[in-house]
């Protein structure tokens, strides 16, 4: 192998990792141990949509213990509970809060 | 000696008497028996008919309510169940997109196999069939036993307005029809949908990327062959194109489209499984409504029958 081969393998295979790490990122996981639930609850949520629409994001907050609030496209108030499981964490217990009680206590928290 | 003049004409005129007498008592026995029953029956019918309309301000308004706010509140109860599960299916896009998923389904010996590791982790993160039909039984559970609950208490008013007992048992039919069987081909085509999304989605497995690499490395031998000099670069740039490919695929947001589309079909099951219980529970919730009324005709009936003697 010659030498200008080499120290080019070396810059590609360099770019090549760079590249691959910053590609990475944007589907890692959030790391919910270095933010609040209410900041992952806003990053992982962002694309989801619901029955009832897409989530608003700027109007999601924190309104008790493991409690969210937010609210949706289609108009609707919602609180939800979460709880932590593995590297993120499980919603339950929907509610709709603008109309009435309908309280949805399933998925059962793990 | 005379005979006794027994001539057919008078024996004749004897029997017709006779006839005419018997047929006129009878005819206004029949006549008083037939107006006792007509003013009984006529009794009868008035007492049954203001029974009725009495039971019907105890009922309709009853029905109304039943019929407006039940089935919409199923529809929402489905609606809000499916909710937690679309916040969910976050956690499942992540899962599935990430590399350590993706060399596990390169692992996976076949395609079967790989398809039971994706839907293993879409049962496990966002909802399964079961658990829908379980928690569309539960609503069901609960809207019945609301209803029977009402269907006791109109039939306890309507005891003490009459001083009598109501009962109001015996309504045998199943609520839904084939929702089951329609509601469980729904769910279960909703769902495998929702599978093959993201099975169609999976992150490039690095180790298949890697064998391309080495495919790629054995394309190349021919030329470093012959000019061995040009081979490196030429193995290097068809490697890199490669991995671009793959960092491609990785930077062209997979989450965000596996979580969008994933949640997308789960609502959408949600909207639809909401929308046909509500249809379907308000057409059984008229059925139960005639069948109460038929029961109240006829409970009215019985009692004016009971309470209103001919004589």
């Amino acid at each position: 192998m010659f030498l200008h081969q080499t120290r080019t393998l070396r810059w590609l295979m360099a770019g090549v990792v760079c590249l691959a790490l910053s590609a990475c990122s944007p589907d890692e996981r959030p790391d919910k141990t270095q933010m609040a639930p209410v900041d992952y609850f806003r990053q992982t949520q962002a694309h989801t949509i619901t029955p009832d629409g897409e989530i608003l994001l700027s109007t999601v907050q924190e309104v008790g213990p493991n409690l969210l609030q937010y609210e949706t496209s289609g108009g609707g108030t919602y609180q939800v509970r979460y709880s932590s499981q593995g590297e993120g964490f499980r919603y339950y217990d929907v509610r709709r809060v603008d109309q009435g009680a309908t309280i949805v206590s399933t998925p059962v928290a793990e | 000696m005379n005979q006794p003049n027994h001539s057919p004409s008078r024996s004749g005129q004897y029997n017709r008497r006779r006839f005419l007498e018997v047929l006129g008592v009878t005819g206004v026995a029949g006549a008083i028996g037939a107006g006792l029953y007509g003013r009984a029956q006529w009794q009868r019918s008035a007492l049954a008919g203001t029974m009725m309309q009495d039971a019907q301000q105890v009922m309709v308004p009853r029905q109304l309510e039943e019929l407006q706010t039940l089935p919409i509140r199923a529809r929402d109860e489905i609606r809000n169940w499916f909710h937690a599960h679309c916040l969910n299916a976050a956690e499942f896009a992540y899962e599935v997109c990430s590399p350590s998923f993706a060399e596990r389904l390169a692992a996976c010996g076949s395609e079967q196999l790989q398809q039971q590791c994706v839907t293993n982790a879409f049962l496990a993160h966002v909802v399964s069939a079961d658990e829908v039909q379980e928690r569309l039984q539960v609503i069901a559970q609960e809207l019945g036993n609301e209803l029977d609950a009402n269907w006791r208490g109109c039939c306890q008013q309507l005891s003490q307005r009459w001083q009598t007992q109501v009962s109001g048992g015996g309504y045998e039919e199943s609520l839904p029809r084939d929702l089951a069987a329609r509601l469980d081909q729904l769910v279960q085509r909703s769902i495998d949908e929702a599978v093959q999304t993201a099975g169609g989605s999976m992150a490039p497995a690095l180790s298949s990327t890697v064998s391309s690499i080495g495919k790629t490395a054995l394309l190349m031998l021919p030329v470093a062959a012959v000019a061995p000099e040009l081979a490196l670069p030429a193995f290097v740039a068809r490697s890199l194109w490669v991995l671009g490919e793959y960092v491609v695929r990785l930077l062209s947001g997979r989450v965000e489209g596996i979580q969008a589309e994933i949640t997308h079909r789960v609502a959408m099951l949600g909207r639809r499984l909401g929308s046909e219980y509500e249809a379907e529970l308000r057409h059984c919730i008229g059925q139960l409504h005639h069948w109460q009324q038929e029961a109240v005709r006829t409970f009215t009936e019985d009692y004016s029958r009971s309470a209103v003697s001919i004589i």
